[in-house]
């Protein structure tokens, strides 16, 4: 026999041996001893890859292939049976450390922003980014600031559109935010741009689409050349951003008196996507806006010369565009404050 | 408005579909709220000829007809008087459904078989009429469908008109529309009168009184009426656009002012007194029974139409019972006039009624359609009731309206449209409105409005007509960028940003509520306090203005508490307001708004957990609120016990700032709960948001950060039971100086280690200095110091 052959038989019983001692062992310390048994710097097959330089130099290739072949089979064997010890051991531990993490944690008490809130700043938000300011008024208003001024004329059809709450005199509850128009035109020159968000009050009965107070957010623009064009891209870029970008608008023909041209906006009916249902009265489109240019009379009212100034001023309800995009179906429940409806926004 | 579209297109050719219509009708400002298909449920119901009538052999009151229905004959039995030969009728055939209700079939009555049943208008939802069955016109053709011989088919728009366009309350102003939207011509009726000989003016004399209020009166006598049922195709119009007809002459005055927009009246010749018009205004506490039959006491603000004795009509809102037309009429006495808008509005605003009438002139009606819609009417009262028309129309018109003329600028048009309109174009436009247009200077145009537009008086009036018959969606959308406008964001406005922003993180839900409230219950909460009052409430419990944010969160936790939420934490930033006490006194005579903050919390410290005792919140879950709140707004209160009608007595305290009192603080008492029924205690707050976010710092400023070492002492102090803990704090901190960095209350002790009427304090007091580290002596002369002067100041014992 040569020494080749004999090499080969010996390496090869070693592997055998080291595969079967492998399999036997059932935790992780054994393990480690057949592995320096075998593997170690002393072990049987390393030692026996060592004797390797002392063969011939043509047998060495063939041979040292098979060493290093029987060698990693080993290496991979024990290295698998190593993983599987210690997920059994890792098992085992865990066993004995129960811990039930699935029980509650300590949260605290939950809290939320209104809805009507919510809208509202997401609105202030947006016009913000486009450059208006925010002004704010009385809820108590005079009849000066909310009808006269804004071309409502005493005697007027015009003035049966809101239904108003007097206090006494010429005091009322403001039935929109147009009023801010007046009084920042009243402290400032051109040009001006700004939004003012507040409560209004409308002298109706109450019902599942009607309350007697609102939120409304009044924008409004004087400056040199502002035109219709103008208006229509505030409002588009708006309704985009609030309601996403294939949103279609509809700009048609309106009257209010402060207003001319007027215009009412609608957008594509964000339930049915201007297919019709029962939302949009199965009309397809929604409205959301009251918006035009600002009528001359108003500007002349507060010293602006309608030859050299011309705006734009838009209205919109809160709570209706809070319904419409949460889906809600009673303008109640907004001041109900149910805290299982709190809860969802 | 509803318009009748059949009725619309004898007015105008379109081609368009209803939904097209209405959608650019609805784009020019005329909104189409509800299209409405009419008359197409009458299937199976033809035009049938009575060829034989015949006897039941067994029934009395029952006849046996063969009705002839084009393809074939059928027997029919029939119940009503009104059956005659060679009349046509209204035949239901087999398998026909009727719009009310019922289901044709094969039927035998009393032996007789009967194929089908002659109907009623009533039976076809067609009038009110179930005398008999409905007699058709004769030249009708047999076998054709009753809904198109009828010329049933029709939509019915429904408009909801702006109150700017009164000339649109008619078929001819929303035809004009159509035809300015379409490009095509509107179609004119000429009036074929045959007036006889003699003279109107010789019958009625017309006087106006305040000319200002009525600038025309006109009338024309009609003598020799049938007052009668009218004809189905006027009843069927009416009917369209929801009237009732009453009988031929008011129906026609109806049919003309839907028609033509302008309201006309009839009255009993015969009834009216000395045949002298006298058209003046009502004295204070006249009284007038109107033909609703409401007996209305009248005021300066209404004017009448008398006959030179009493009044017969409230001009322009309703007639008089007594010279109302009725069957025994035989001349009638037609008004067309023209109205003040503003008078007919004050008067109906004073009566507190609206009819189509006063709407019409409430909103304008044109001074010189008065003559144009009196013959019109005066052409069909001849032409349906036989009457004949006497010459002439009795007209009073002492200043005549004149048409208006505006100047409009081309350039001005596409400036504010951002449009690029040729001058052609523009005056095509307000032509096809019927407005006349002449070239003027600088390329300028001289535009006419006729009085039916009282809506259009200037330029800028005009620049919108052009808009809308243009499209609006035909203007551009340009997004202009910010521009050079720098957006301020106010201070108040952040603050109250980071105060919901910290009580939503602490757990609390803000709540939005009705400020509109109940002002008995109010009173109770907050009596003394002026409330402001809206003189025309919706109820009695919604008509004062909340003057504390308390109510509506007692409200607010009272309606949970019933549904079950136990615990409560909410907040509101709203407005109260109180009455100015002079207001003649002060400049500004409005009441005074203040934006106030309310907390309030109820039931449960924590969540229950299941680790931990439930235990109910106390005032110092609030307080911590509070002071956690100022502490992240960078400002510090202090509590003063006071006195309040809703707050325990020994719970009740006023939030100071400074010398500034900010808000209260304190637990709701038992009464109160009791009448909200609340079950558990209530803690709350209520800030003046203004007072206090008027002292949140705006500029923050860095101070650097200490890097030597602190030292912390721990002492624990015996002193009176009734010693406020905040007195032993404060004491620290000024004796202890710039050294002494946190004061921290750690424990409180009351029993058996200390003696009776005694408490223990424990502090943790840490010491520190910016420059240096401390030595161990510093610490212990400063902390020396620190005891005996709470000894010297309190009688403190040290606790060993």
């Amino acid at each position: 026999m040569s020494s080749a052959t004999k090499f080969q038989q010996s390496l090869e019983k070693a592997q055998k041996e080291a595969l079967l001692k492998i399999e036997q062992t059932g935790e992780l310390e054994g393990l480690e001893q057949v592995r320096v048994k075998y593997l170690g710097r002393k072990g049987i097959i390393t030692t026996l890859l060592k004797s390797l330089k002392d063969f011939p130099e043509k047998e060495r290739p063939a041979l040292g292939k098979l060493s290093n072949q029987l060698k990693s089979q080993v290496e991979e064997v024990l290295l698998n049976r190593r993983r599987e010890l210690e997920e059994l051991e890792f098992a085992q531990r865990r066993e004995k450390q129960f811990f039930d993490y699935t029980l509650p944690g300590r949260k605290g008490w939950e809290g939320r922003v209104h809805p009507l809130t919510q809208i509202n700043e997401k609105i202030i938000e947006i016009f913000y980014g486009m450059g208006f300011e925010v002004a704010k008024g009385p809820d108590v208003e005079t009849d000066y600031y909310n009808f006269s001024a804004l071309n409502f004329p005493l005697d007027h059809p015009a003035r049966d559109m809101q239904d108003t709450f007097y206090i006494k005199d010429d005091l009322l509850l403001r039935t929109h935010t147009s009023p801010v128009q007046i009084r920042v035109f009243e402290k400032r020159k051109p040009p001006v741009r700004i939004i003012a968000p507040g409560r209004c009050y409308r002298n109706e009965a109450i019902n599942a689409r009607s309350f007697c107070t609102f939120y409304q957010v009044e924008g409004f623009y004087v400056d040199k050349d502002v035109t219709f064009a103008d208006l229509k891209g505030v409002l588009s870029a708006f309704v985009w951003e609030l309601f996403g970008k294939d949103v279609a608008l509809r700009f048609r023909a309106s009257f209010f008196p402060f207003t001319e041209p007027s215009a009412e906006v609608d957008i594509s009916c964000v339930i049915c996507g201007g297919k019709g249902c029962g939302v949009c009265k199965h009309r397809g489109w929604l409205e959301i806006l009251g918006a035009g240019m600002i009528d001359p009379e108003v500007l002349k009212v507060v010293g602006y010369d309608p030859e050299i100034y011309s705006g734009y001023a838009f209205g919109m309800g809160v709570d209706r565009i809070a319904m419409l995009k949460y889906r809600i179906d009673d303008i109640r429940l907004f001041y109900e404050n149910d805290l299982r409806f709190l809860r969802q926004f | 408005m509803k318009v009748s579209v059949r009725w619309l297109k004898e007015f105008v050719d379109f081609d368009l579909s209803v939904e097209e219509l209405a959608s650019r009708l609805t784009d020019a400002g005329l909104e189409v709220e509800t299209i409405t298909p009419v008359g197409r449920d009458l299937g199976k119901v033809v035009v049938g000829e009575i060829r034989k009538v015949s006897k039941h052999p067994q029934a009395d009151k029952l006849s046996v007809c063969e009705v002839a229905i084009g393809s074939e004959n059928l027997q029919i039995v029939c119940g009503a008087s009104n059956v005659a030969e060679k009349a046509k009728v209204p035949v239901a055939l087999i398998g026909a459904k009727l719009p009310v209700g019922i289901q044709i079939n094969k039927n035998n009555l009393r032996g007789v078989d009967s194929y089908g049943m002659i109907c009623s208008e009533k039976e076809l939802d067609l009038g009110e009429d179930e005398e008999g069955i409905m007699i058709l016109d004769a030249d009708l053709k047999v076998g054709e469908s009753i809904s198109s011989a009828l010329k049933l088919e029709d939509y019915i728009l429904d408009i909801d008109l702006t109150p700017n366009r009164s000339d649109c309350l008619s078929i001819m102003g929303v035809a004009r529309e159509v035809a300015a939207l379409c490009g095509s011509r509107l179609r004119k009726r000429e009036v074929g009168l045959r007036e006889s000989e003699e003279m109107a003016q010789n019958r009625v004399q017309v006087e106006i009184l305040d000319p200002q209020a009525c600038p025309r009166y006109a009338a024309r006598v009609i003598e020799d009426v049938k007052i009668a049922e009218s004809p189905f195709w006027l009843k069927r119009k009416l009917q369209s656009a929801g009237m009732r007809p009453i009988n031929n002459v008011v129906d026609i005055t109806n049919l003309v002012m839907l028609e033509l927009g302008h309201p006309l009246h009839a009255f009993d010749y015969k009834l009216f007194g000395q045949k002298n018009v006298v058209v003046r205004r009502a004295q204070d506490g006249e009284k007038f029974v109107t033909l609703d039959e409401v007996e209305r006491t009248l005021s300066r603000e209404v004017l009448l139409i008398t006959d030179g004795t009493k009044p017969v009509a409230i001009a322009g809102i309703m007639g008089g019972l007594e010279s109302e037309v009725d069957p025994d009429t035989r001349t009638v006495l037609l008004e067309s006039a023209y109205f003040d808008p503003k008078v007919i509005r004050r008067g109906r605003i004073f009566l507190g009624i609206t009819t189509e009438s006063s709407q019409r002139f409430e909103r304008g009606a044109d001074p010189n359609g008065v003559v144009k819609a009196i013959d019109r009417a005066a052409e069909l009262l001849q032409n349906l009731t036989f009457g004949k028309v006497l010459k002439g129309v009795v007209d009073s018109y002492p200043s005549s309206i004149h048409p208006v003329q505006i100047t409009l600028r081309p350039k001005r048009v596409n400036k504010l449209l951002s449009t690029d309109l040729q001058p052609q174009q523009i005056r095509s436009i307000l032509r096809s409105l019927e407005l006349s247009v002449e070239g003027g200077k600088n390329h300028d145009l001289e535009v006419e409005i006729p009085t039916f537009r009282p809506d259009l008086t200037r330029e800028i009036d005009l620049v919108e007509e052009i808009a809308r018959i243009y499209g609006y969606d035909n203007i551009k959308t340009t997004l202009r960028a910010g521009g050079d406008l720098v957006t301020e964001i106010h201070w108040e406005d952040e603050v109250s940003q980071k105060i919901k922003e910290f009580l939503v993180g602490r757990g609390f839900f803000e709540v939005i509520t009705n400020n509109l409230v109940d002002p008995a219950m109010l009173t109770k909460l907050n009596p003394d306090v002026p409330q402001v009052s809206i003189s025309n409430p919706l109820s009695q419990d919604l008509s004062v203005l909340s003057t504390t944010l308390a109510y509506n969160l007692l409200s607010v936790v009272s309606r949970n508490k019933n549904r079950l939420e136990r615990n409560l934490r909410i907040f509101e930033l709203g407005k109260v307001f109180f009455a100015k006490r002079n207001p003649q006194g002060s400049r500004d005579r409005l009441p005074e708004e203040r934006l106030h903050l309310g907390i309030a919390i109820s039931g449960n410290r924590e969540p229950r957990y299941w680790e931990t005792e439930e235990r109910e919140t106390d005032l110092f879950d609030l307080k911590g609120i509070l002071e956690g709140l100022f502490d992240h707004l960078l400002l510090s209160f202090e509590l003063n016990p006071c006195r309040n009608a809703f707050l325990k007595e020994d719970r009740c305290f006023h939030i100071r700032m400074g010398e500034e009192k900010v808000g209260l603080l304190g637990e709701i008492t038992g009464e109160i709960l009791d009448v909200f029924e609340i079950k558990d205690k209530v803690f709350w707050t209520e800030l003046d948001f203004e007072k206090f976010s008027a002292r949140v710092p705006q500029r923050k400023r860095f101070s650097s950060l200490s890097k030597f070492p602190p030292v912390v002492r721990d002492i624990a102090v015996v002193v009176d039971e009734t010693l406020l803990s905040k007195m032993v704090g404060d004491k620290i901190e000024e004796v202890g100086g710039g050294m002494v960095v946190e004061v921290t209350l750690f424990d409180v002790y009351k029993g058996k280690q200390v003696p009776a009427g005694k408490k223990s304090l424990a502090y943790s007091i840490r010491y520190r200095l910016k420059e240096k580290t401390l030595t161990e002596e510093e610490v212990d002369q400063i902390h020396r110091k620190v005891i005996s002067e709470l000894e010297r100041s309190f009688g403190a014992t040290l606790r060993r």
